[in-house]
This record gives C-alpha cells, sequence and structure tokens, in this order.
C-alpha cells in the first residue's frame, strides 16, 4: 500500500453537511437541516459570485409570486469517486404565476442561516403570463448534480 | 360534453379559441420550453419549464506544504 495526497472525499460531503467548522463563527443548536429558498431576480439586476445573501431588490414580484421565493430541499449529500455531490430533492416551480418584467436567474439561499447565499443559476431572459414557471432539477449524481464538490 | 377551459389573464377561456405554440431554447447553460396561448394575437398564458445544465462544481483545491 501507499500513501496518496488527497481532499478527503468524505470531508467533501461532510462541508455540505455542515460537520465542519473551520472558523469561529459557526455555532450549532440543532441537527435538523437548515431550510432554502430559491428567489427570482430581474434580468436587470447583478446577482453572481459576491452575493452573499437574499435581498428583495431587483426581486421578480407579480401575480401568484410571493417575495423570498419557493422553498426547496436538498437530496442527501453523497459522493462519488472523489466527488460529493446534492441536488434539489425536487424541481422548483411557481403555479398559475405573472412575472412580467424579464428575469433570468434564481439564486438558492439558507433562510435558516441570515439568508446566506448558496449558488445562482441563470437561464435566459423570461417573462411568464399566468402560467406556470418550473425550473427542472438534473439527475442527482456525481457528473451532473446541480452542486458538486469535485 | 364540457368545454376545456385554460386559465389565462382573462379567466378561463376555452382551449380551442386560443392559438397554442411552442419555443425552444437549448444550450450548453439550459434548455428552456416556453408554451404560449394566444387570443386574437395577445398573449394571455405563458408557461415555462427551464432545465438547467449549469452543474456547478465547488472545485475544492489542495495546495501543498
Amino acid at each position: 500500500m501507499a500513501n496518496t495526497q488527497a481532499v478527503c472525499t468524505s470531508f467533501k460531503t461532510e462541508l455540505l453537511t455542515g460537520v465542519h467548522a473551520l472558523g469561529t463563527s459557526v455555532t450549532r443548536g440543532s441537527s435538523a437541516a437548515d431550510s432554502f429558498k430559491a428567489a427570482l431576480y430581474v434580468a436587470t439586476a447583478t446577482v453572481n459570485a459576491s452575493t452573499t445573501a437574499y435581498s428583495a431588490t431587483n426581486e421578480v414580484s407579480g401575480t401568484n409570486y410571493t417575495a423570498g421565493g419557493a422553498s426547496f430541499s436538498w437530496s442527501a449529500p453523497a459522493s462519488s469517486g472523489t466527488t460529493a455531490y446534492t441536488t434539489p430533492s425536487a424541481n422548483i416551480s411557481w403555479t398559475t404565476v405573472t412575472l412580467a418584467t424579464s428575469f433570468d436567474c434564481v439564486l438558492l439561499y439558507n433562510t435558516t442561516q441570515s439568508n446566506k447565499s448558496v449558488a445562482v443559476y441563470t437561464f435566459g431572459a423570461t417573462t411568464v403570463t399566468a402560467g406556470n414557471f418550473t425550473l427542472t432539477m438534473p439527475t442527482n449524481d456525481a457528473t451532473t448534480g446541480l452542486l458538486r464538490l469535485a | 360534453m364540457t368545454t376545456p377551459l385554460i386559465y389565462t389573464i382573462n379567466g378561463n377561456m376555452p382551449i380551442e379559441d386560443l392559438e397554442y405554440s411552442t419555443t425552444w431554447e437549448d444550450n450548453e447553460s439550459y434548455t428552456k420550453l416556453i408554451e404560449t396561448y394566444k387570443y386574437e394575437g395577445e398573449v394571455v398564458r405563458e408557461s415555462v419549464h427551464i432545465l438547467t445544465r449549469q452543474n456547478l462544481n465547488l472545485g475544492l483545491v489542495q495546495g501543498t506544504m
């Protein structure tokens, strides 16, 4: 046997489940998973890697869209090979919604942890009129999972 | 026989009175299906379904000592 340098795969999965606290600002009072939401933003917004938390500024508005967005849960983080991954456990959708101002991105954020942002996904300018808006999730695996630690 | 209705910005309308069309956008980032219902040229209902392909890698990098 030989030793091999690597970031341990279990560490990647455990990061996604909040096991490791490399800093001193984390406090743990519960073993329950955090709660998350998905909020939509207009095409003129600036939501990107620098976004630290949810903001109502430039969020879409319209019939049957509730400010703050839609709640969702993550699939239990898992790993395959050296990649840890997770994906929202179901499609995220808004029903019979009217969003007349062009929007093109969704921000996933953690409502339990002061609305801290997780990731931003863009999908081209979109409007919805008295219809359904559905974000279909990809297959949750090490190749196509929505969030992966490689 | 009941007339099939669909909800629109004008309330429930007979589907047979509406012009239905679909538009697809497909690129490396996403696939988008847009379903549009028009009445006399006006969009009265539009639904959008998106499959995101932007599987974001967090790319954890191990440094050296």
